[in-house]
């Protein structure tokens, strides 16, 4: 089937991009003039990129700034009440699948340059993407990539994908690069590391690096040659400035030395709402924290990887094939005394009570979800409704599951076992933190012991990997890709993979196998709904909350949207700031 | 010193004896855990707010903020209907009236929580918390200053009757660890093993040997010197038997002296490794860790870092002045400054 | 003792090779503390969508596959180089980070070790010279008394105070930003808070220690005489003040530590980009290469700072002054 997505030329897509579908809505109080031009735009940042090669980088802050110097083929947009999800073209006009939906052709915008002149072609494309799989760089999220077998340019601006199979994520994969000039190719990959790039990285966004004083602040200034759209930014610069003081950040917006500040916590928001120089954009979050269960009895899985180990010896074998049967069978061979029977997981779900978690830590900014399928995605049934706060019913679950307090000491047990389990929790997440404590005192409420476990935050994953925890609480930020099957089917019970609970459901399973091949959009969400009701009997996660996004933004920044995408700035090319008075 | 400054000092140590030892035993309410953490989240001192009272028990405070107007409590409550609407944190609530105990006129029962020192961010009475966590933030000082007094005069002790060998190992080994400022060795220490309170208390311990053990053996090398020794040497007496009952009991008092004054020093130590992320671990409380809390809501909830603070420095001013008494007392030939 | 040039250069140079030594033990420690801690750096991007061939490409990209030994080895010939690695969280190598930081907490903490001297000396000897009375109060129980405050409740209660209730000093940074930025008075107004939280308390000691040390002087013969022989007050007291300094220059060697283990509290709770900031956050962060070329560079700092002091009041020493 084939799926022509071709739009406009490339600058009405970025205005689409930029301001949203239309007019979108405005929080400003004031009706907006026309944008003047000029102006340095001060952005509050809690830690400074680690890395302005975005392929070297692992913080968010660097996403931030690559975002703002490197153009990409499209750009992604996340639906939300106002918008529909979808790709705008910035240096792809367009593009289009094959007739066999293995290949993605993308036409590049003729008029793209690089912050020297020369113009952005295929083979810059081409090298990102090598520069993307390359094992001496190693790019975290490399594995992205894997199932595109081939990028060819059969011409300057045509950027033709190969893919080893289709499925319903090809383009998001595709496009998921920041496009690096070919001219790098010069420096070996192994040396990359050792280069000053906020000097080398050539750029073609809207704006480019300027200034960076390291552990201070980057400046960005505007690029007069920015290809898409030349009359933006507006801006003159965008300092984004190295605050790691969450009170600081917040102080400074107030006192107008800050014009924007990143993610605040509810409380601040209060503060900066009712302010003189300042005012709360407000998006629904794209992120969630959940308990995970595990229903796998904890030795179990550390036993049968010793048992694979000794069986693969005996057969004479260095290495052997992980055998995923037996490790997606371990939740009905070895299942959990607890989590493994699904009454007792909608027990627990039952007991806590979400929503004074959410009133509680989020001051009311959040909401509680019914499934890990986030509204406004459309594969979320919007008639699901979150399991409500019932003890009663909670304890009703529990004493069919066969718990009684038969000696009286207020913890439920069974066969003179107590119910008492570990959480695990990262160390450094205040807001999990203080999640685990209202939880243990609401589970308290039923019965339940609960322990809770810090863990370091760089000892967390390898923690959870070794699947001996009883339960953890994580969280997961979710994109336009919807794919359950990474952490919630068989297919990822492996030790490669991320279903650290061992879940497996013959019904669900089947569900998420075929939507994650149906390209048809009608059948996927239908799939996917009827996956999400099975998540909500079996409760396999029980999903906490979902942060709304909270950006404090000076009173005199105008032309600010509230898109809902993952990038923080989204859009600044567009914003501007009024003159005093105006 | 004076007579009434003794008595001051005294009865201010076994005040705070009293807290390490039976501030669990004393303190309100759970430490642990709140009543409403939506509702009684960040109250101020001298906070009295009503609460409805659940026919199964359960209280329901009544008290929240508007974004609109942050700075005000809201403890309102009323009846609409058949219910009664009150103020939680955030939002309004309504529980219908015959779920709630009345008294004889019908009219929903309240009673008042205090909280006199305020709550913190999720509604735990911060009094509680302190009382709880002075145990943690005494007894790792203490325990701290016990175990470097060891480890420093059994080393000191060894350096000084030892050969050259020795002393100079141990002189070598005992500067490179004074040359690390203590907290930021006790923090890349404290990273390696997970910080209970007993392992806090050794990882003090391995810190602070060394000024210790530098005092011991000073004394140790001056005193073995002496003619008191020497006699009891040219006595025909061993090495070991004279350390014991000639060296050792001076050496005694220089160690137990420094060892008092380095009480409060250990127990500030504690309080900054905790406030910096690498001490005791939350939710259980220590009066560093209250102030590593403190900090992020700093203009919301001042008193959480107010409070512990003075608290933490009265109690240090207490332990020096104290531990200035010893000094004075067992080195009389000072002149007192 | 006649100190000739020959001694004073041997003693220099023995010196200099304890320290040294020193500093490779220091080296050693760190490394077995840090080689030891849980966790693997390269797990320290929270993203769980790290497949498994994806972190064992990181982990030999990084070289955390070898033996420790041999790491320790490479490592400390590097660091004898100036090469301490590749920091993980920064992913530049750890040489630049710690000296961008390097230049904020020298500042930091030469500013405080100056006030704390000067106001301790000064005030010792105000107090030995007045014989009791307000600054004798002020030497024995208001400075022990902030000294015993822990620094960061100083710090937290200055910035409410000065920063947020009354709005006269910035609460964190070297600098603001934007116009008026990076000039001399908006880097003082940055720099006094954190000098002040950092310095003043450490003033106690100093002024305790060089107190006693005047009265000792001023009760000396040697004062009674020049008294005696109708020397003004103000004269003698400026040269017991003189002899009653010396002592006070060994105390600069032993307060060094303390200093800079107070420097890293005040940094991180005024956000001031030294290393003790970037040595904390790096621990918190299981960054292996640059927390351990952090520890080296603070206890380098501090035994150079030792060595420094040691020479200064060797070549003060009034007992050789007498005889050059």
């Amino acid at each position: 089937m084939k799926a022509l997505i071709g739009l406009q030329a490339a600058a009405l897509g970025l205005v689409i991009a930029a301001t949203g579908c239309g007019r979108g809505t405005q929080e400003a109080a004031a009706p907006d003039a026309a944008p003047q031009r000029g102006g340095t735009l001060v952005v509050g940042l809690e830690s400074e990129p680690d890395s302005f090669n975005i392929y070297l980088a692992r913080t968010s802050a660097s996403l931030t700034v690559a975002h703002r110097v490197l153009p990409r083929l499209a750009v992604e947009t996340m639906p939300d009440e106002r918008h529909e999800a979808g790709f705008t073209p910035l240096l792809a006009e367009s593009w289009e699948r094959s007739e066999d939906d293995r290949t993605l052709t993308f036409h590049l915008a003729d008029g793209g340059r690089w912050s020297d002149g020369s113009q952005i072609t295929c083979d810059d494309v081409a090298f990102t993407l090598r520069a993307q799989t390359d094992p001496a760089l190693g790019w975290r999220a490399a594995s992205i990539k894997r199932h595109i077998e081939a990028l060819d340019c059969p011409d300057p601006l045509t950027a033709v994908f190969r893919f080893a199979k289709s499925y319903p994520e090809m383009l998001m994969d595709a496009n998921d690069l920041h496009i690096v000039p070919a001219s790098l190719a010069s420096i070996p990959f192994e040396t990359w590391r050792e280069v000053e790039w906020a000097k080398t990285m050539p750029f073609s966004g809207p704006f480019k690096i300027e200034e960076h004083k390291p552990g201070q602040e980057i400046v960005l200034a505007r690029h007069e040659r920015f290809f898409a759209r030349p009359e933006l930014p507006w801006l003159d610069r965008v300092v984004l400035r190295v605050v790691p003081d969450q009170t600081a950040r917040v102080t400074q917006l107030l006192s107008g030395d800050l014009d924007v500040v990143l993610r605040l916590a509810p409380d601040d928001a209060a503060r900066v709402a009712s302010s003189r120089n300042a005012r709360v954009v407000r998006r629904p979050g794209a992120a969630y924290a959940y308990i995970g269960w595990n229903t796998v009895a904890p030795a179990a899985y550390g036993e049968l990887q010793l048992e694979l180990a000794a069986r693969c010896e005996r057969a004479g074998k260095d290495a052997c094939p992980e055998d995923l049967e037996e490790v997606a069978g371990l939740s009905t061979s070895s299942p959990h005394p607890l989590f493994g029977d699904a009454r007792v997981r909608k027990a627990m779900t039952l007991a806590i009570d979400r929503e004074t978690i959410v009133d509680a830590l989020l001051l009311g900014e959040g909401v509680v979800p019914a499934s890990p399928m986030l509204a406004p995605l459309p594969e979320h049934d919007p008639e699901l409704v979150p399991w409500p706060h019932d003890p009663q019913r909670a304890r009703a679950l529990l004493a069919e599951a066969g718990f009684g307090d038969s000696d009286g000491d207020g913890t439920l047990d069974r066969n003179g076992e107590p119910f008492s389990f570990e959480l695990m929790v990262q160390a450094g997440n205040k807001l999990r933190r203080d999640s685990a404590v209202l939880v243990q005192q609401d589970l308290a409420a039923v019965g339940v012991s609960v322990e809770i476990v810090a863990v370091e935050n760089s000892s967390f994953y390898p923690a959870l990997a070794r699947r001996d925890k009883d339960a953890w609480i994580g969280g997961w930020a979710t994109s336009l890709r919807v794919d359950m099957t990474e952490m919630l089917h068989r297919d990822s019970c492996g030790s490669g993979g991320m279903n650290f609970g061992g879940f497996t459901d013959p019904r669900a399973d089947e569900l998420a196998s075929a939507a994650r091949e149906l390209l048809d959009d009608g059948e996927r969400i239908a799939a996917w709904r009827e996956w999400e009701r099975h998540f909500h009997d079996l409760q396999p996660y029980t999903v906490l909350f979902q942060e709304n996004r909270l950006t404090g933004v000076s009173r005199r920044v105008r032309g600010v949207e509230s898109i809902l995408r993952n990038d923080d700035l989204a859009g600044v090319e567009t914003w501007w700031i009024a003159a005093p008075g105006s | 010193m004076g007579r009434a400054r003794t008595g001051a000092l005294a009865a201010a140590g076994i005040v705070l004896l009293a807290l390490g030892g039976a501030g669990p035993w004393l303190a309100p309410s759970d430490p642990l855990h709140s009543i409403d953490s939506a509702a009684l989240r960040l109250l101020p001192p001298g906070t009295v707010v009503p609460a409805l009272i659940r026919s199964d028990g359960k209280q329901l405070p009544v008290a929240g903020r508007d974004s609109d107007r942050p700075g005000t409590l809201i403890t309102e409550w009323r009846a609409e209907g058949d219910d009664v609407v009150y103020r939680r944190g955030p939002r309004w609530k309504s529980v219908p009236l015959e779920e709630l105990q009345r008294d004889e006129a019908g009219r929903p029962r309240v009673i008042r929580l205090a909280f006199p020192l305020g709550t913190d961010r999720l509604g735990r009475d911060l009094l509680s918390r302190l009382l709880t966590g002075a145990r943690l933030s005494l007894g790792i000082g203490i325990f701290g200053v016990a175990g470097a007094t060891l480890l420093g005069g059994l080393i000191g002790l060894v350096a000084g009757l030892g050969g050259r060998l020795s002393d100079a190992v141990l002189g070598r080994i005992g500067d490179s660890i004074l040359s690390v400022p203590r907290i930021v060795l006790v923090m890349a220490l404290a990273v390696l093993i997970r910080p209970g309170p007993w392992v806090l208390a050794l990882l003090l311990a391995v810190s602070g040997w060394p000024s210790l053990a530098r005092l011991v053996r000073a004394d140790v090398r001056s005193l073995s010197g002496s003619e008191m020794v020497a006699s009891a040497r040219a006595a025909g007496a061993e090495r070991w038997r004279v350390a014991f009952r000639h060296v050792l009991p001076h050496a005694l008092t220089t160690l137990v002296v420094a060892a008092g004054l380095r009480v409060g020093p250990f127990i500030l130590l504690e309080g900054s490794l905790s406030f910096l992320g690498f001490g005791v671990p939350p939710p259980h409380p220590s009066w560093g860790n209250i102030l590593g809390e403190g900090r992020d809501v700093l203009i919301d909830g001042w008193w959480i870092t107010a409070v512990p603070g003075l608290l933490l420095g009265l109690t240090v001013v207490v332990v020096n002045a104290a531990a200035d008494g010893l000094r004075d007392l067992m080195e009389p030939r000072r002149r007192p400054a | 003792m006649d100190r000739g040039p020959g001694i004073v250069t041997l003693t220099v140079v023995s010196r200099v090779a304890a320290g040294l030594a020193t500093l490779l033990l220091v080296i050693g420690l760190g490394f077995v503390l840090l080689e030891l801690m849980p966790g693997d750096a390269a797990q320290l991007a929270e993203d769980p969508s790290l497949s498994a061939e994806d972190r064992e490409r990181l982990r030999s990209a990084f070289g955390l596959d070898r033996p420790p030994l041999e790491r320790f080895l490479t490592f400390a010939s590097h660091a004898l180089r100036g090469d301490l690695g590749i920091s993980l969280s920064y992913q530049r190598p750890v040489r630049r980070v710690l000296l961008t930081a390097l230049w904020p907490t020298l500042l930091l903490t030469g500013s405080a070790l100056v006030i704390a001297f000067a106001l301790g000396l000064g005030l010792g000897t105000l107090a030995a010279a007045r014989g009791g009375g307000l600054v004798d109060r002020v030497v024995r129980q208001v400075l022990p008394a902030l000294d015993a405050m822990p620094p960061f409740w100083l710090g937290l209660l200055a910035i409410y105070v000065f920063s947020w209730k009354l709005d006269w000093l910035p609460a964190s940074h070297m600098t603001s930003v934007g116009e008026g930025a990076g000039g001399l008075f908006d880097r003082l107004t940055h720099l006094l808070l954190p000098v002040l939280v950092l310095g003043i308390p450490s003033a106690a000691p100093v002024a305790r220690h060089h107190a006693e040390a005047m009265r000792r002087e001023l009760a000396s013969a040697y004062s009674h005489a020049a008294s005696a022989m109708g020397l003004r007050r103000a004269r003698v007291i400026a040269s017991a003040a003189r002899n009653a300094m010396h002592p006070a220059l060994t105390l600069l060697g032993l307060a060094l530590p303390a200093m800079v283990g107070g420097a890293v509290v005040v940094e991180v709770v005024f956000s001031w980009p030294g290393l003790g900031q970037v040595h904390q956050k790096a621990l918190l962060a299981r960054d292996i290469p640059l927390a351990l070329g952090g520890l080296l560079l603070i206890g380098g700092m501090v035994i150079a700072g030792g060595l420094a002091s040691d020479l200064l009041s060797a070549l003060l020493d009034p007992r050789w002054r007498r005889r050059a």
